[in-house]
């Protein structure tokens, strides 16, 4: 599911090492390297985005609040980071990361080429770099950054190689995943209540969204029907609809960690509320170490028929879920991919019947000794 | 002026480019600093990667992702035709089949996630970017974003009441700004950027950052709510606790300089006066040297989401001012006894002069310390 972007991330985004020590953050550096280095690189560019950060943040805790922002990491060197912003702004950019060394961003392609000199070997012939996290890179400045090294290095995209780093996730991950889906269960909570005290989607959602940050959540976003029954949408304008069935679909992250989940409220009793529920469970109970996507997908379709399938949802059963909101293995594009032991995945299920009679569920769940443990998942 | 005017206009670009179709293009990374063409165009602010395609006899067809989000583009959209994909670059091969490259012009495609623009690239071969002369001609406001920019200045003036009224010592940055931007959503804003720190001695206007307010503070914040996609911004600057009479005193000479920048702007009168009128009032009060970078870069910006256009308040930023222009003018000043102060009002170019949209302009805030 996409969420609405904000122009602006004003949650408590700065680096708490209580929460994540410096030591874990050194171990995936460690890890990092090691695959940069076994893959003949002699250093990688990590980019993250205000929209879309994971990379960036697993080895930094970096989360760009206004733009793109780029860590250059090289073995045996410091971690730099470019980030947006003026000098002055470097004040609060340091509060967000454990790293020492960040400048703000002015040509990031020569900033880059400049670093490729520093890293690279003289008479090496043009230096090998991995790129990490370059999907939500605008082209411009892609454009930018392949242009000034272009006679100086060839840079490869490492996404499917470290990507891998982040799918079973450590105890300390679960951990804040457990406290994310804690808010997202009072998010969701808030938005039972509010629409049972007679709030429009709007407050509703507002309502979910001030409970979720009260958890320390550093997001929360909302998506909620626009008519009933409706998909989960943006909410635009002041309109206060109050909508029965309303279908939302609630982000929140803590931690850097995200957790998210449909909630279907009101509605008819059975149908397509029903249905669904009946379909999460099973997918659920199949959850378990080597079960693949299809086996997922099938487990709910046997319960959804004679449903369509709701058109919010891809064709697939859901993805993995961390530090982005849609980790690899995305069981949307790769059906074949499987459960492991270690990983946490969103779930997702839905059904559109008759009219207003559609309805979305979910889970995240946490796999670990071979079972499936919820963390979260959507009430009914 | 309305929506179609403008689609006339950028009409008239296309003639002049030997253009029989256009390509806008928008990623969903919505920003303050960046332009949405697509949003200029059609009105639907998108929640994924969108294109609107405009033909030279003005149909245009809004082709947006993602797929289930149709109902609410029925809503907005103005555009003559609507596809709603999860695959907008085949929809958009699909709409342009009939059309030869050189005769297709693009704008933002370079602001899409790079693989999405390297795919548009390669499927309109011979198609050249067109974002200049584009939001050249399309920098005036409609009377509805100009309706849309009044209530979200509104909803702003608001937001910096519930500062005044609910700021106080003691609470960390980010859950008054929390506090501040779920008020003004709750009376109607749809985004929010929201730049509000506090120091003692502040350098800068920056993101909030969890630490505590606290007696001495001074804060600073850039409240900048949109509605219906229109952004505003009003800055402002708040005591924590009863401010020094130097910090009062500093502070009305920057509002003084904010005037003039502000007196400067009219049609036909490029936008850098404005900033020279304001470098004027505190270069003679001897901070000459506080009116260039590092300092400042700018005295104020336009204010999308669809289009930055004027720019920024700038000397080296050429523009010509034109009628319902709308941007934000702020010294955002630092003086070395008090450091950075905010002071900013929204303003829109009329026909022979300018108008404040907000109600009451800026004034040192007190709250308790």
């Amino acid at each position: 599911m996409h969420t609405m972007n904000t122009a602006l991330l004003v949650g408590p985004y700065d680096w708490d090492e209580a929460l994540i020590p410096r030591a874990e953050f050194e171990g995936r550096i460690a890890a990092a390297t090691r695959m940069v280095t076994q893959r003949g690189h002699v250093g990688l560019i990590v980019h993250g985005a205000a929209e879309e950060n994971g990379a960036l943040a697993y080895l930094t805790g970096f989360t760009p609040k206004l733009g793109s922002g780029f860590a250059l990491v090289a073995p045996g060197k410091p971690i730099r980071i470019i980030c947006p912003g003026s000098s002055h702004m470097m004040e609060s950019a340091k509060r967000l990361t454990w790293v020492e060394d960040l400048k703000p961003l002015r040509d990031i392609g020569k900033d880059i080429a400049s670093w490729v000199g520093e890293i690279a070997t003289p008479g090496n012939g043009p230096a090998s770099i991995g790129i990490w996290g370059a999907a939500s890179l605008a082209g411009g400045l892609h454009g930018r950054i392949m242009g000034a090294v272009k006679d100086v290095a060839r840079v490869e995209d490492a996404d499917i190689a470290l990507d891998s780093l982040r799918r079973r996730k450590s105890p300390r991950e679960r951990e804040l995943m457990l406290r994310a889906a804690r808010a997202l269960a009072a998010a969701a909570d808030a938005l039972a209540k509010a629409k049972r005290d007679g709030a429009g989607a709007r407050s509703a959602a507002i309502a979910a969204q001030r409970s979720a940050y009260a958890l320390g959540a550093q997001d929360a976003r909302v998506l909620a029907s626009g008519s009933n029954g409706g998909a989960p949408l943006p909410l635009d304008g002041i309109e206060d609809r109050k909508l029965d069935p309303l279908l939302a679909y609630v982000t929140v992250r803590f931690a850097g960690y995200w957790a998210d989940g449909f909630v279907t409220l009101g509605g008819a009793p059975g149908g397509a509320m029903a249905r669904t529920n009946d379909a999460l469970r099973a997918v659920i109970a199949a959850a378990r170490p080597g079960v693949s996507g299809n086996d997922l997908a099938a487990a709910a379709q046997g319960k959804l028929g004679p449903y369509r399938r709701h058109k919010a949802l891809p064709a697939g059963i859901g993805s993995s879920i961390g530090l982005s909101l849609k980790e690899s293995p995305d069981f949307n594009e790769d059906r074949e991919a499987r459960l492991e032991d270690g990983g946490v995945y969103s779930l997702q299920v839905g059904a559109s019947g008759e009219g207003t009679d559609n309805a979305l569920a979910s889970a995240v769940i946490a796999i670990e000794n071979g079972a499936a443990q919820a963390l979260w998942r959507s009430p009914g | 002026m309305q929506l179609s005017d403008r689609i006339q206009s950028v009409r008239r670009v296309m003639e002049r480019e030997k253009l029989d179709a256009l390509v806008a293009a928008a990623s969903a990374a919505h920003s303050v600093g960046r332009n949405d063409p697509v949003f200029h165009l059609s009105g639907h602010r998108p929640l994924g990667p969108s294109l609107l395609v405009l033909r030279a006899d003005g149909t245009s067809r809004l082709i947006l992702s993602p797929a289930h989000d149709a109902e609410r583009a029925a809503e907005r959209s103005r555009a003559t035709e609507l596809v709603a994909t999860d695959d907008p670059v085949r929809e958009m091969q699909a709409a342009l089949k009939d059309v030869r490259g050189d005769a297709i012009g693009t704008v933002n495609v370079a602001g899409m996630p790079h693989a999405m623009a390297a795919r548009i690239d390669r499927a309109l071969p011979g198609a050249r970017a067109v974002d200049q002369p584009f939001h050249a001609a399309t920098a005036a406001k409609t009377d509805e974003e100009i309706e849309n920019a009044r209530k979200a200045t509104w909803i702003a003036e608001r937001g910096y009441q519930r500062l005044l009224e609910n700021g106080r010592a003691g609470i960390p940055e980010c859950d008054l700004a929390l506090d501040l931007r779920f008020y003004m959503e709750g009376v109607g804003a749809d985004d929010n950027f929201l730049m509000f720190n506090a120091s003692p001695h502040n350098h800068a206007v920056q993101p909030s950052s969890t630490r505590t307010i606290a007696k001495g503070d001074i804060i600073l914040a850039e409240i900048t709510p949109s509605y219906r996609g229109q952004f505003t911004q009003i800055c402002r600057t708040v005591s924590v606790g009863t401010p020094s009479n130097t910090l009062s005193d500093k502070y009305a000479l920057v509002v003084s300089a904010m005037k003039e920048g502000i007196a400067a702007v009219k049609p036909g009168a490029p936008i850098g006066d404005a900033c020279a009128g304001i470098d004027k009032v505190l270069s003679a009060e001897g901070y000459a040297q506080y009116c260039k970078p590092p300092y400042i870069r700018r005295r104020g910006h336009g204010l999308g989401f669809g289009s930055m256009v004027p720019g920024d308040v700038a000397t080296d930023n050429p523009i010509v001012l034109e009628p319902n222009m709308f941007f934000v003018v702020h010294p955002n000043q630092y003086i070395p006894e008090t450091g950075y102060l905010l002071c900013g009002e929204p303003v829109r170019v009329t026909s022979t002069g300018v108008e404040v949209i907000s109600q009451k302009m800026a004034e040192l805030g007190v709250i308790p310390a």
